[in-house]
């Protein structure tokens, strides 16, 4: 996080911003009182009447177990068959989890087709989409039963750090495109929302212990009690390893004494207790608490994609109320996630960087019916989320960003006819926001450019029609808004490195947001003789007010002396085109397979390709096989992946030019014996292949393999 | 793109074209399963043991085969989440030991119509593999799986017999 020394140095593509241009501000008394207000109804309204999402409530395994497949509320927040949801999904469910062998959700995503994995490091990881990759994502909304856990920090999903059991996941929902019509902001690009098994309908104890390479030694294990009363849930586990021992470039990690190689072991220790009470037939209540901490080695986006060490540690609070009555299904729920992250640098003349974030939101809505073929779902949210940031400063400043959210939404799912369906959703988003800290006001920006308002708008509109049974089409638009990160808005910094000149680094509060709009085709058939479902999709994207962090904004002068600026801007828009086709199936003889290719192909602006460069970032080419194959107490199952080369920026500082990855082949694998009815002894591995294997940019990966024993009782 | 790659997806193809070759079709999914299940969103929740009438056209070969293939799958009772339910064959002609019973199947080759004023007039949730017998408002709720299961439920009889289902439930169902 602006560790490094100096800036890009890079040409501005777009202009200081005006101080005296405050178009929309209001008086920063209005704003506390009007937060204030909103805050205390709803923070009230939503712990004392609270939700949860509708996700919570219902029971997925009855409703699966009466349609025969995957049942999701992702698409449009109302129960729906993934074959016919209105946005193009996938389920990755409990077993193909726990056939993937793997103890990390970003490898068991990587065989959905469109999805790009960008590891950079043993436990950091970057979901892109459709040939949208960089480190921090920023694109992909990332929640666990409804609860956000993308960090607003860099805008970004710490993958490693998530108060989840794999054990415990019930399945996995993945929306590729603009969602945030009915997720908010940040599901630009797409969603994944992981559901657990929920305590009132599943009972049971899963413990796993699992030992590999790499020295990596884990242990996890959940507990799930019910009754007529609910249900109460207690999860808790952690993992220990080494990191990779590949080589590095010279500027990756924080060089201390105690870590010559620049890393730290990477760690992660948490707990998860959760509860559902059935106060009436009607009536549910739930209650949630999670703890997590962890460390890893990661690529810093804000300090020109070089490695460091971040130190993360959450956590959270829920609670919420689900009524089924005569007004629809109403649910009222509240959560506040407190996230601590630490950027440890003490090697050569670097500053270590921590942030304290908290988000708020509190939602209600309702579901219900109009006459029998409309589906309607109408929401107000609030949300708060703050940022502090504590590092080295030459002049001393403590930023406080506050900001406030205030959210409309509305779905509308009209079943025109038996075989077509449309589906509508729009969510209208307020936003305010001020400077509750302490800045240096002599920079770019001053508190006055943080009272402002933002209004933004996010739509999703799909048509569906199924002619029979076993085909379905669909065509849909999406338009999804991206709001800056915490940091991007309001990062201050003002440090002397010894140069002639200051460096002030700043957020930038009157940066826009980044609206991304989508349109896809697509369609999908059982083939009942194969025992396969085809899907293939088609894609158009167009992405603007692409933001980059701390692009240098020229000189200015701070108590009497020169600075050299950066400041977080828009740096421009970028456009994406591709497709994917997938064929899965699985015989009764207990034989699987999932084949799939996509293509995707991204083309960026100037100021994008220089200071991102999306359209190198990602292969344009994928194609995965998972094949396996079950036989009494025996699974085998085997996947491999090829993908084309890719480039990404490492060092910005020293070159905007990509460093290139060739294409290359990974394989993967998993076998397994069940003793009885509650224990399982597996061996899987990844990367088997070759020993390392350069899988992008960033340092190389070594081959992983695994031994695991679960138990469940 | 390598020749590498290029035997890759070579194989992967010749894989899936072996695999294509054993296949057989696929059998239908048990609508009278699906249909007793269906019985879980009811609301208020039913539990424990749930009297679940069969009833058929005395005489009607058809019908009698379809009651005997329904009291077949229900034999011993069928257990789904916290409720069994109990067969009990039920003749047209004999309505009056309809008393007790909470769900009933109700067999091709009845008199739907008559059949729909004995059951709705004690709260019972009417079953049938037939949608016409649904989408007349007859009975409460029909299942077919030839392709994929299809849930059909007739609001007009839901009201009629004075029964309510879990809303997910009927977000997921085609309602009409």
């Amino acid at each position: 996080m602006v560790n490094r020394l100096s800036s890009t140095m890079t040409a501005s593509p777009a202009a200081i911003p005006s101080k005296s241009v405050k178009a929309g501000a209001l008086p920063e008394s209005r704003v506390r009182a009007f937060s204030l207000a909103w805050g205390s109804v709803l923070a009230v309204a939503a712990t004392l009447v609270a939700q949860p999402a509708r996700a919570q409530s219902m029971d997925y395994g009855a409703l699966e177990n009466l349609v025969g497949e995957p049942v999701t509320t992702a698409a449009t927040g109302t129960p729906l068959r993934v074959s016919e949801s209105p946005a193009n999904m996938t389920i990755i469910t409990a077993d193909d989890i726990r056939r993937s062998g793997s103890r990390n959700i970003p490898e068991i995503l990587s065989r959905i087709p469109g999805l790009n994995i960008l590891r950079s490091s043993l436990s950091a990881f970057d979901i892109g989409v459709r040939g949208y990759q960089q480190p921090t994502q920023p694109r992909l909304l990332v929640l666990i039963d409804g609860r956000q856990v993308f960090l607003d920090d860099y805008s970004r999903t710490d993958w490693s750090n998530l108060p989840v059991n794999i054990d415990d996941i019930r399945q996995i929902e993945v929306v590729k495109g603009a969602s945030s019509a009915l997720f908010g902001s940040n599901a630009a690009s797409g969603v994944i929302n992981i559901v657990t098994y929920n305590p009132a309908y599943d009972d049971g104890i899963v413990v796993n212990t699992t030992l590999g390479t790499q020295e990596q030694r884990s242990v996890d294990a959940t507990a799930r009690l019910k009754g007529a009363w609910g249900g109460v849930k207690l999860s808790i586990g952690g993992l220990d390893a080494r990191e990779f021992r590949t080589p590095r470039f010279p500027f990756d990690g924080n060089i201390t004494p105690e870590t010559p190689d620049g890393t730290e072991p990477p760690e992660h220790r948490y707990v998860a207790a959760s509860s559902v009470l059935a106060l009436t037939e009607n009536l549910k209540a739930n209650a949630e608490f999670t703890y997590t901490r962890s460390v890893s080695n990661f690529a810093d986006n804000t300090d020109f994609n070089v490695m460091s060490v971040q130190h993360d540690k959450s956590y959270s609070l829920r609670g919420g109320l689900n009524w089924d009555g005569p007004l629809g299904a109403i649910s009222a729920s509240g959560y506040l996630n407190h996230t601590y992250v630490s950027i440890f640098v003490t090697g050569a003349g670097e500053i270590g960087f921590a942030t304290k974030m908290n988000l708020f939101v509190g939602q209600i809505q309702d579901q219900f019916k109009i006459g029998v073929n409309h589906t309607v779902r109408l929401g107000i949210e609030y949300r708060y989320r703050d940022y502090k940031q504590y590092n080295d400063q030459t002049i001393i400043q403590r930023p406080h960003l506050v900001q406030n959210f205030v959210s409309f939404s509305g779905t509308w799912l009209w079943r025109v006819s038996d075989n077509i369906a449309l589906s509508n959703a729009i969510r209208l988003d307020h936003q305010t926001m001020r400077q509750a800290g302490e800045i240096n006001t002599t920079g770019v920006f001053d508190y006055e450019d943080y009272n402002h308002t933002n209004n933004e708008i996010s739509a999703n509109s799909a048509l569906t029609y199924s002619p029979t049974s076993q085909d379905h089409f669909r065509i849909s638009y999406g338009r999804g808004v991206m709001i800056p990160s915490l940091i991007q808005s309001g990062y201050s910094q003002i440090i002397d490195f010894g140069f002639p000149f200051l460096i002030d680094t700043e957020g930038n509060p009157r940066l826009k947001p980044t609206i991304v709009q989508d349109v896809s085709v697509d369609y999908s058939r059982r083939i009942n003789s194969l025992f396969s479902t085809l899907k293939t999709s088609l894609f158009y994207e167009w992405s603007q007010n692409i933001t980059e962090p701390f692009v240098f904004g020229g000189f200015v002068t701070i108590d009497g002396r020169e600075a050299l600026s950066n400041y977080a801007q828009n740096v421009g828009d970028s456009h994406g085109w591709g497709g994917e086709v997938q064929l899965k199936g699985e015989h009764p003889s207990g034989m699987r397979w999932d084949a799939s290719y996509s293509y995707a192909r991204v083309s960026d602006d100037d100021g994008v390709r220089t200071f991102l460069n999306y359209q190198d970032s990602a292969p344009r080419h994928h194609v995965r096989l998972l094949l396996g194959y079950s036989t009494g107490p025996w699974e085998f199952d085997a996947s491999a992946h090829y993908v084309t080369k890719s480039g990404m920026i490492r060092n910005r500082l020293l070159s905007t030019e990509p460093v290139f990855t060739d294409g290359h082949t990974s394989l993967s694998g998993r076998i397994a014996y069940r003793f009885g009815d509650r224990y399982t002894l597996a061996l899987s591995g990844t990367n088997l292949s070759q020993k390392v294997t350069q899988v992008s940019a960033f340092p190389a990966v070594e081959r992983q393999v695994f031994v695991s024993l679960t138990g469940k009782f | 793109m390598s020749r590498t790659t290029f035997h890759f997806i070579c194989a992967s193809v010749f894989a899936l074209s072996f695999l294509a070759t054993g296949v057989y079709a696929q059998s239908s999914r048990d609508a009278i399963h699906v249909a007793g299940r269906s019985v879980l969103f009811l609301m208020p929740n039913l539990s424990g043991n749930v009297t679940t009438a069969i009833i058929y056209e005395p005489g009607d070969a058809a019908s009698e085969k379809e009651a005997r293939a329904i009291a077949r799958s229900l034999s011993g009772g069928m257990n789904v989440g916290s409720l069994t339910l109990q067969p009990k064959r039920v003749a047209s002609n004999g309505l009056e030991q309809l008393a007790g019973a909470k769900v009933a199947f109700v067999t091709r080759g009845t008199n739907y119509r008559e059949i729909a004023s004995a059951t709705a007039a004690r709260s019972i949730l009417t079953l049938s593999l037939d949608p016409a017998c649904t989408r007349a408002g007859y009975c409460v709720l029909a299942v077919s799986s030839d392709a994929r299961v299809q849930i059909l439920v007739s609001k007009a009889a839901t009201s009629a017999a004075r029964l309510k289902f879990n809303s997910s439930f009927l977000m997921l169902i085609q309602e009409i």
